[in-house]
């Protein structure tokens, strides 16, 4: 696993179409991992260490450094969005909505 | 005896306590400074002045019995934004500029404008540009490709949702397609329009250039000319969409020009292309009723080495004007002396005392030349053998926030912390670049809003302040320091033009809120080269840096007295 990518972790087909989506929009890597694991462990997976992952009705944009908090969160409806924040922290763009 | 010396600034009222023994050199308490509250020289001013008073009385357990104040001429200082943001007469072209981060495809094309939901039946003769509401993207492209097709000639695509990469990818990626594009709703269904999706990193250059912006939209060679403006307003901008309107029949409402009366009786008009005579030849302004000693104007800096950056600078037309005005009452005096339980006492004129405040700066002596750079005015005093002079001039500091402001799109108190700090670009969560291009790895991330944006260093904690412009870093440090250059040195040359010249070698010594400004400092030293001056920053009373020089002048020169 070495090409640069943000790593999904989920299994949830509606979750995946909007988070790829929004990646695609931004033309930054996704990688999908069906494996139940947290976002900052799909952070420490992806080569630029950062992660998605669903934890109870939200999805967390997890970093694989400097802190163990969720960097973005919100409620899982708002994939699209957040998914573009994490696509757009990894092509180092304004992130726009869901900054906060 | 304990006294107050107090000067009441545009921005700054300062305090100066001391106890004065007749014989005895001056015993200096305490400098307090706080906000002016009111218009300088307003009965208003006065309670700021009596705040602060209480807040050093209580500090030392004494009260002063004697205000000291300067006879100055009171002069009120005012600023205005000129024609910020003026629409201008776009020559029947209407122009979009979406904000699209990601649009996708590339080139310029021009077609009728339809709505997607009209993309059915027979295909209309001509190419097409089809407007995509807020609805999903595989939605889009299926209705987009089903139209293809059926023969339509669909030669780009606007879309409301930041969809435009996705639709690319499913109709066709060469294709222009602008996204995010707000109010798609007001593009008229059926009129001509031109898209145009610059290469990553480039401009849009047809809709910027006024023929191809005509050729593409259709108009006729007379129109041609008007387009001129919509071409200008697109320049710089990664997309554009223009469309072509039914021609207005005449211009559009033209703009009043702001016009300075000078003392010869010639008329000045007060915009971006002109500048401001020297001091005190400004006797009117039309739309300000005030009896006028100065007025400068500025627009905002230019971008050197940044052709498209400059033009959307003076596209907006924006003019910081300040003015400088004589008040006729006594109105602080009187507040004072109302409110005060002691004795209010005009002790010197206020070159006097800056001259005797900033002699206090340690390896000064005597210093005859004081340039006090405050928040409405410079104010340059001289005191030598042949001369007494005092020439003050309109904008200081509170005309670089509003430039500064002006710049980035923040209101003027935020833009006074953004002259004062520097500011750095968070190029990820962990790097910080400055603005000399150096970078600092942070242990713990930046915020995420602060991510990809410039943002001010303003904060104790080291906290940002994300700010909305695209500016870099270096390029915003540059126009920063060139407001800093225009207003305030240039208005300190306007008062030693007027002041009749400087002795070479002789000592200036910066006094005033600006002066603790390092860039501001620099800024003058560099613009002031060539008089061969010391110019050195004032140190009152070797603690209080460049502040408190007229408050502890009027001290010293009080103590004289006794």
């Amino acid at each position: 696993m070495s090409a640069p990518a943000v790593v999904l972790a989920s299994a949830d087909a509606g979750l995946i179409r909007l988070v790829s989506a929004a990646f695609e929009e931004e033309a930054v890597p996704l990688q999908i991992l069906a494996e139940p694991i947290s976002a900052r462990a799909a952070a420490v997976r992806s080569p630029l260490g950062i992660g998605l992952a669903v934890d109870g009705a939200e999805l967390v944009v997890a970093l694989s450094t400097g802190t163990d908090d969720a960097y973005l969160h919100g409620p899982v409806s708002d994939a699209r969005l957040l998914g573009r924040a994490a696509a757009r922290l990894a092509a180092r763009r304004p992130l726009g909505e869901f900054a906060g | 005896m304990l006294v107050a010396g107090v000067d009441v600034g545009n921005a700054t009222t300062e305090v100066a306590l001391a106890r004065l023994v007749p014989g005895q050199p001056p015993e200096h308490l305490s400098v307090t400074r706080g906000p002016t509250t009111g218009a300088k020289g307003t009965a208003e001013s006065a309670q700021g002045v009596l705040d602060l008073i209480e807040r050093a009385s209580r500090r030392l357990g004494e009260t002063p019995t004697r205000i000291l104040l300067a006879d100055l001429h009171p002069v009120e200082t005012g600023l205005r934004e000129l024609a910020a943001e003026s629409e201008e007469d776009l020559g029947g072209v209407g122009i979009a500029r979406p904000v699209s981060a990601t649009p996708s495809g590339v080139g310029a094309a021009a077609g009728q404008l339809i709505d997607l939901a009209e993309l059915v039946g027979d295909p209309l003769p001509v190419p097409v540009i089809p407007i995509v509401g807020p609805i999903d993207f595989d939605a889009a492209a299926a209705a987009l490709n089903a139209a293809r097709a059926a023969g339509w000639q669909l030669v780009a695509i606007i879309v409301a949702g930041d969809d435009g990469v996705l639709i690319g990818n499913r109709v066709d990626a060469t294709l222009p397609i602008v996204d995010e594009v707000a109010d798609t709703d007001e593009l008229p269904r059926g009129a001509w329009a031109a898209v145009e999706v610059a290469p990553l990193g480039a401009t849009v250059v047809q809709l910027a250039d006024p023929l191809r912006l005509a050729v593409l939209l259709s108009l006729d060679p007379t129109r041609a000319r008007g387009a001129r403006n919509a071409a200008r307003a697109l320049l710089g901008h990664r997309a554009g969409i223009a469309v072509r309107r039914q021609a207005s029949g005449g211009s559009t409402e033209q703009e009043q020009p702001h016009l300075a009366t000078l003392t010869d009786g010639s008329t000045r008009t007060i915009d971006i292309s002109t500048t401001p005579p020297g001091v005190g030849e400004v006797v009117a302004i039309e739309g300000i009723d005030a009896n006028l000693i100065d007025a400068f104007w500025a627009p905002l800096p230019e971008a050197i080495d940044d052709a498209a950056l400059s033009l959307r600078l003076r596209q907006r037309r924006a003019v910081g004007l300040a003015v400088l005005a004589r008040r006729d009452d006594r109105a602080l005096e009187q507040a004072l002396g109302e409110r005060f339980s002691g004795e209010v006492v005009v002790v010197a004129a206020e070159t006097a005392a800056a001259v005797a405040g900033a002699s206090t700066t340690p390896g000064a002596g005597h210093a005859p030349i004081v340039i006090d750079m405050g928040g409405g005015t410079v104010d340059l005093h001289v005191q030598l053998d042949d001369r007494d002079v005092a020439i003050a001039t309109a904008g200081a500091g509170l005309l670089v926030d509003r430039i500064c402001g002006a710049i980035l799109g923040i209101d003027p108190l935020r833009a006074e912390q953004a002259k004062r700090h520097p500011s750095v670009h968070v190029e990820t969560p962990f790097i910080l670049r400055h603005e000399d291009g150096s970078r600092t790895f942070l242990t713990s991330p930046a915020p995420p809003q602060s991510v990809a944006h410039l943002c001010i260093t303003e904060r104790q904690d080291g906290s940002l302040d994300a700010l909305e412009t695209d500016l870099a870093p270096e390029v915003w440090a540059r126009l920063r320091r060139a407001a800093k250059r225009t207003i305030i040195a240039g208005n300190l040359r306007r008062a030693i033009t007027a002041a009749g010249g400087l002795p070479r070698g002789e000592l200036a010594v910066l006094v005033g809120g600006c002066a603790e400004d390092a860039e501001i400092v620099s800024e003058v030293s560099l613009a002031l080269a060539d008089l061969d001056l010391a110019i050195a920053r004032g140190d009152v009373l070797g603690e209080h840096g460049p502040r408190a020089a007229v408050a502890v002048g009027l001290v010293l020169l009080h103590a004289e007295t006794l």
